[in-house]
């Protein structure tokens, strides 16, 4: 059976993370200067939507859900631009399972400790610590592997984010001090790029959403500007691009879930289809907004930057161009994958 | 959303896998002669038909086979990995576009008339929609339909006809009631192409290939048990055949496209560029073909997509302009990447025209179906809700 809608019951996880997030953590707020920290009963609050032990084991203290549910509250997330942290706790809970860390992976869903990510550059001074918290665990992603840290981040120097709607720590991760380390093509390597894949796709859907709305109400020469083809087919290329983007991630999602011999290559694209719409609708939705579009206070511009934080994390989209055609080198037997996947 | 992979498919493409190996044509199209082609399209449809691979998703009275759209592009992706002839041949109008029509709209008489006709490879279908003066305005169109009795006289002129040349059938387009000029007053109705009155002219496009054609109609006698839905309400039925062909019409391009882009990667690990080093060594070639590699699985995903729509029910909606401006744009654009990797040999089309032909016929695709800009159309008004 090929379904790649939601169920009644994704259904309900969608509504109930998207009504949360929309009420408590919208857009909007990402208008001050510095973006509010979410706070402990927020944080709470999201840890009782089951968000961070979803996709583990219930004797893990998880919902026995799997990625393709993760994919549906992080593309949520991405559509408000929500702290890449939440994320980081997901992943961290896996990582804190993988390896054994019982009262790590049980804080951590239960809301009681928070994770926050480390975007690793290729050597350890370039390492960015993102919305960086006392007592946070780190996790830490690059091109080549994923890891857990309690500690072992040392702040080196000063940061000016190019996103301000997250906090930058930049300084030395010490390598030797990860509590679990994974490397590149893991599972859980995987997962991230594909839930960093599902928030670039929820950045997407979030630009074309507020773009359309804009161009149905804002007037020029007489008429909503959105009856303007050049504005009316800009909008349509960001529906394509974020639908397209969509599909591949939930494809991707699957093959993960099922252990599909081909999610590497799957993962990969939906990474760099997800990367592409991500920054062409942060584009697009700038360039509609107009003027307003280019101010501070418009939110069309915190898609796009954003997006370069999400391009950065795990590979680039030169980097999953690079593993695309690597992938694609293995010949992809449809039959044999699919048969491990029937049994 | 979750796919379950089930022996029985995973059976069911074995067995695909293994007849397509052992039928396939070997020896290739005809090229520019119009009853070789015709026959050599018929005949392999024919085949198909006798091995029980006709109408994989089309209802079993009609003499379809009554499986899931999944079994369809399960059958799609095994035919693209044969190396089996090109998609869109002869057959395919009737196959992927008339007779989901027909199963959708037609009368009981039409469907048992031309449906398993079609499967045989007995009947070919061509579009009767487009006319001079009615390109991407198609709701323009001239040709008039008048009522005489039990038939309907036809009078105009249609273009850009796709294999009207080899065709027995048409989707015929007609205004029936001039005192409206819009939507309203037209009617489909399924023209006889043999039928007194009907002049047929090939174009020879930029491909160099006789591929559509405009076609005359002088007081042509059609009678009314053809009309397909009725009479002046034949816009609907247009979309719904339009329909088809933005969204599950696409499912042989797009695996022949999937596997097109496998063979120019091989291709560029595989030849030398002119300093004797692999082409895909170069940075921009690499990362170009991973780009290109990344929208083609996404463009499968996106056929996914669409079954699951589908199986819902009912005609494909306006999403099937996504998935059209996609899978058009995408193949152009894989087209282009192929000439600049041929290089000079792409010049020679004695050489490599299977990426020549290609990408020469890719400047159909985006025009075909409806433009790019009339896709976006549809996608800013009917999807996003956009002001007309």
């Amino acid at each position: 059976m090929l379904n790649m809608l939601p169920t009644d019951e994704q259904t309900q996880i969608i509504d109930s993370v998207r009504g949360f997030l929309r009420s408590e953590l919208p857009l909007e707020q990402l208008r001050n200067r510095v973006a509010p920290e979410v706070s402990d009963s927020q944080w709470r609050a999201v840890a009782e939507l089951g968000i961070f032990g979803m996709g583990l084991a219930e004797s893990a203290g998880g919902i026995d859900f799997g990625a393709t549910e993760e994919i549906l509250v992080m593309r949520e997330c991405g559509r408000v631009v929500a702290t890449p942290s939440f994320m980081a706790t997901i992943l961290a809970a896996h990582l804190a399972h993988a390896c054994s860390q019982t009262s790590w992976c049980r804080a951590l869903i239960s809301g009681e400790r928070r994770a926050s990510l480390v975007i690793a550059g290729p050597d350890s001074h370039a390492a960015l610590l993102v919305d960086g918290r006392d007592n946070n665990l780190l996790v830490a992603i690059d091109s080549s592997s994923i890891a857990l840290f309690e500690s072992g981040f040392e702040p080196l120097r000063a940061t000016n984010s190019l996103d301000e709607s997250i906090t930058l720590q930049s300084g030395r991760l010490d390598r030797r001090a990860s509590a679990c380390k994974l490397p590149y093509s893991s599972p859980l390597w995987l997962r991230a790029s594909l839930l960093l894949a599902a928030q670039l796709v929820g950045l997407a859907e979030g630009a074309r959403d507020l773009t359309v709305d804009y161009a149905k109400t804002r007037q020029q020469f007489g008429k909503p500007i959105g009856a303007f083809q050049a504005v009316k087919h800009r909008c349509a290329d960001m529906a394509m691009l974020a639908e397209v983007a969509w599909a591949q991630t939930v494809v991707a999602a699957h093959a993960l879930d099922a252990g599909a011999t081909d999610a590497p290559l799957q993962v990969s694209c939906a990474k760099l289809m997800a990367t592409t719409a991500a920054h062409r609708n942060g584009d697009h939705a700038i360039q509609v907004h107009g003027g307003i579009g280019y101010q501070a206070e418009c939110d069309a511009h915190h898609f796009m930057k954003r997006s370069h934080v999400y391009d950065q994390a795990g590979g680039n989209r030169r980097h999953q161009a690079h593993s695309i055609l690597e992938a694609s080198r293995k010949p992809q037997e449809n039959i044999a994958c699919m048969r491990s996947m029937a049994r | 959303m979750k796919t379950e992979i089930n022996r029985a498919d995973v059976e069911f493409r074995e067995q695909v896998r293994t007849w397509l190996e052992e039928n396939r044509p070997r020896e290739p199209r005809p090229h520019n002669d119009f009853a070789a082609e015709r026959a050599y399209d018929c005949a392999w449809q024919r085949r198909q038909y006798d091995g029980g691979w006709a109408g994989i998703g089309w209802p079993l009275e009609y003499g379809g086979r009554g499986l899931s759209l999944l079994r369809q592009l399960i059958w799609f992706e095994e035919y693209a990995r044969a190396k089996c002839p090109p998609p869109i041949d002869a057959c395919w109008l009737g196959l992927n576009h008339a007779g989901p029509t027909l199963i959708a709209l037609g009368t009981e008489q039409q469907k048992k008339k031309h449906l398993p006709a079609v499967l045989r490879g007995d009947e070919v279908w061509c579009q009767g929609f487009s006319e001079p003066n009615a390109g991407s305005d198609l709701a323009s169109i001239r040709t008039r339909g008048v009522i005489d009795g039990d038939y309907l006289v036809v009078t105009g002129q249609k273009t850009w006809t796709s294999f009207a040349h080899l065709s027995d059938y048409q989707e015929l387009l007609v205004r029936t009631d001039p005192s409206t000029s819009r939507h309203t007053g037209l009617t489909w109705i399924i023209g006889d192409m043999h039928a007194p009155g009907v002049t047929v002219r090939p174009i020879r496009s930029l491909t160099g290939a006789y591929h559509n054609c405009e076609v005359f109609y002088d007081e042509v006698r059609i009678p009314l048990v053809n009309v397909v839905g009725e009479i002046n309400r034949g816009w609907s039925v247009a979309m719904a055949t339009l329909g088809f062909e933005r969204g599950t019409a696409g499912f042989g391009e797009s695996n022949e496209l999937a596997v097109l882009l496998d063979e120019l990667i091989d291709h560029a690990r595989t030849t030398a560029d002119d300093n004797g080093r692999p082409l895909i060594a170069n940075e921009a070639i690499a990362r170009d073909l991973g780009q290109a590699k990344a929208e083609v699985q996404a463009l499968q995903a996106l056929n996914r997509l669409t079954i699951s729509r589908a199986e819902g029910g009912g005609p494909p909606g306006a999403e099937g302009s996504i998935v059209r401006l996609f899978m058009s744009e995408l193949e152009k654009s894989v087209g282009r990447l192929a000439m600049e990797i041929l290089g000079v040999r792409g010049l020679n089309r004695l050489d490599h025209d299977k990426w020549t032909h290609y990408y020469l016929f890719s400047f159909c695709q985006t025009i075909a179906g409806g433009t790019s800009e009339i896709q976006r159309n549809i996608i800013g008004e009917r999807l996003l809700g956009l002001p007309r």
